[in-house]
């Protein structure tokens, strides 16, 4: 009898009320007013004018060796500490950064890139905020009139277009990433990190009123981060510079828009891959694998998200030095 | 390869139907049929908000517009009653929605430069149906159900297509894109019509409304429910059984 009971259960209607309180356990993404107010301007970060990206002193801009490829959108970067606070180097990628530690980026297009006097569009504002230990990340969209962002936790596709370098016309559908998006790239060993801040990519020379000094440098300078040899740290190179090697300039740009999810510890870390650029070709995967990552860039598969066109001229480059290996 | 694995699937059947007919037995239905039905869709998505995110709801609201898309499953039925069946089966469905084309306007005389953009979100799925169906009309051959139930769409992917005018034409390109979602629950409802060709073979032509009930971005303030009214065409072959 016992076993013609187990017999007749149907599971069915428990299957559907554990599907319907795993649903109801997916919590909104949520964001307080405080740490993100609903719009750009009550942030603090912007004096003036908004569409000035003009930012008050305490957020200092920043540049980066090798960038993320967006699209070819143009990118502001900047890094504000409490007051008191700076960074510590622990090796040569990111540093510890104190609580309260607030990072923004930018992101905008020339309407034409040979004339900057024909205005810009700006179309997100990225915001990550260090707090209790957490980074907290918030996104704000520009709206049509360039008069305010508002922040968004959906995501959104923005059609766009501009005149690049060359006068050639390019339109294209921006992806504004939702929230779920963002922790595709930014989430490292289960926490959010930011990707970009790493001590070896920061290590370049900027200018700073009219003389080059190297970032890290002047950081040490106006106390935004501890003092160090800043020749301990192993730079990576700008994959533009024109007097790189060609592999040189893969492996940098295969570390600025791969290396974050193919690494150990990053979210694509059961492939195997490493793509950052101090590791050793050897341990990379790279060899053996060339047809498939050559398939992915030039399908446009890879990068997952942040891109929907292909950046064809370093696709091309890459592309090269894999075949030569 | 598909088409001729298809056309050999019929082929069995057809001759299982006739081999019935031409030995003049009485034949007899047994309670289970196979069907297989291909449908054109039109899919769109409603879009609910909370928190402060009812400008991008309009927004959004204000340029998509639904698309054409395709779905297709193979199911098997029960007939549990002269009036009931129960359906359970596999399908594919791609669905989602378009962007209206927005004219651009330019900061430079440039040659060749596109007028105008628009998009297409295109989701891919595949889903576990469990089917109701109700007889209410029986005329001769033909059949008239009523459908209800729901299906457990898992996400596949995700495909971005951005087209633009250029000279007059239109060109593509497509962009891979990814939810987090997996899972999507859908309710359905239809109208069900057999019409009957020969013994145990029939021609079978739905109209299903799709909504999905959970989001496929169920972590944002605007969550996105997808929904789809197909056409189903396609052949319902019922098995035989001996006579006693």
């Amino acid at each position: 009898m016992l076993s013609n009971y187990h017999k007749q259960k149907n599971y069915f209607p428990l299957f559907i009320l554990f599907f319907f309180f795993a649903q109801a356990c997916q919590k909104e993404h949520e964001l307080s007013e405080e740490d993100f107010p609903s719009k750009l301007s009550a942030a603090n970060i912007f004096s003036g004018t908004l569409s000035d990206l003009a930012p008050y002193s305490d957020y200092i801009p920043y540049e980066l060796a090798s960038e993320l490829f967006s699209d070819y959108a143009e990118k502001q970067r900047l890094i504000k500490l409490p007051a008191g606070t700076q960074m510590t180097k622990i090796n040569d990628v990111l540093p510890i950064f104190p609580e309260g530690t607030s990072i923004v980026k930018t992101f905008y297009y020339w309407n034409d890139k040979r004339d900057a006097s024909k205005g810009k569009r700006i179309l997100e504002s990225r915001v990550l905020l260090l707090k209790n230990g957490s980074w907290l990340y918030g996104t704000y969209q520009w709206n049509s009139d360039q008069t305010e962002a508002y922040l968004l936790t959906s995501g959104s596709d923005q059609l766009v277009n501009w005149v690049d370098e060359d006068g050639i016309p390019n339109a294209t559908s921006y992806r504004i990433p939702n929230m779920t998006e963002c922790t595709t790239c930014h989430q490292q060993s289960m926490h959010v990190k930011p990707l970009g801040p790493k001590l070896h990519n920061l290590h370049l020379l900027v200018n700073n009123n009219g003389s080059l000094i190297n970032q890290l440098t002047y950081f040490q300078n106006i106390g935004l981060m501890n003092n160090f040899d800043i020749s301990t740290i192993s730079a990576i190179p700008n994959y533009k510079d024109s007097n790189l090697t060609k592999e040189q300039k893969s492996r940098a740009y295969l570390d600025a828009n791969c290396g974050h999810c193919h690494n150990p510890h990053g979210t694509s870390n059961d492939l195997e891959l490493d793509l950052r650029y101090h590791t050793p070709l050897e341990n990379t995967a790279i060899l053996g694998s060339q047809s498939v990552l050559i398939e992915r860039l030039e399908s446009g598969q890879m990068p997952l998200i942040g891109t929907s066109v292909l950046d064809r001229a370093y696709v091309q480059q890459i592309t090269q030095y894999l075949n030569s290996l | 390869m598909k088409t001729c694995l298809i056309l050999i699937v019929i082929s069995l059947l057809l001759t299982d139907a006739k081999y019935g007919q031409a030995q003049g037995v009485n034949w007899l239905a047994s309670k289970w049929s196979l069907e297989a039905v291909f449908s054109p869709n039109y899919s769109n998505r409603i879009l609910t908000n909370s928190g402060n995110e009812q400008w991008h709801k309009e927004e959004r609201d204000g340029a998509e517009i639904g698309r054409m898309g395709y779905s297709t499953r193979f199911v098997l039925n029960h007939h549990v009653h002269e009036r009931w069946q129960i359906s359970l089966g596999l399908g594919y469905a791609s669905i989602g929605f378009d962007t209206k084309p927005v004219a651009l306007s330019w900061a430079s005389t440039v040659s060749d430069a596109p007028s105008e953009l628009r998009t297409s979100s295109r989701y891919s799925y595949a889903g576990i149906y469990l089917l109701g169906n109700y007889k209410l009309v029986q005329l001769n051959r033909w059949n008239c159900y009523l459908t209800f139930g729901a299906v457990m769409h898992t996400y596949l992917d995700k495909n971005t297509v951005t087209s633009s005018k250029i000279n007059g034409n239109w060109s593509s390109n497509s962009n891979w894109g990814s939810e987090y979602d997996r899972h999507n629950l859908f309710a359905i409802l239809g109208i069900r019509n057999t019409y009957q060709l020969i013994n145990g073979l029939s021609l079978v032509a739905n109209l299903n409304f799709s909504q999905a009930v959970t989001p496929s971005n169920n972590q944002s303030r605007t969550k996105e429910l997808l929904n789809y009214l197909s056409l189903d065409v396609g052949l319902q072959f019922r098995f035989g059984r001996k006579p006693k």
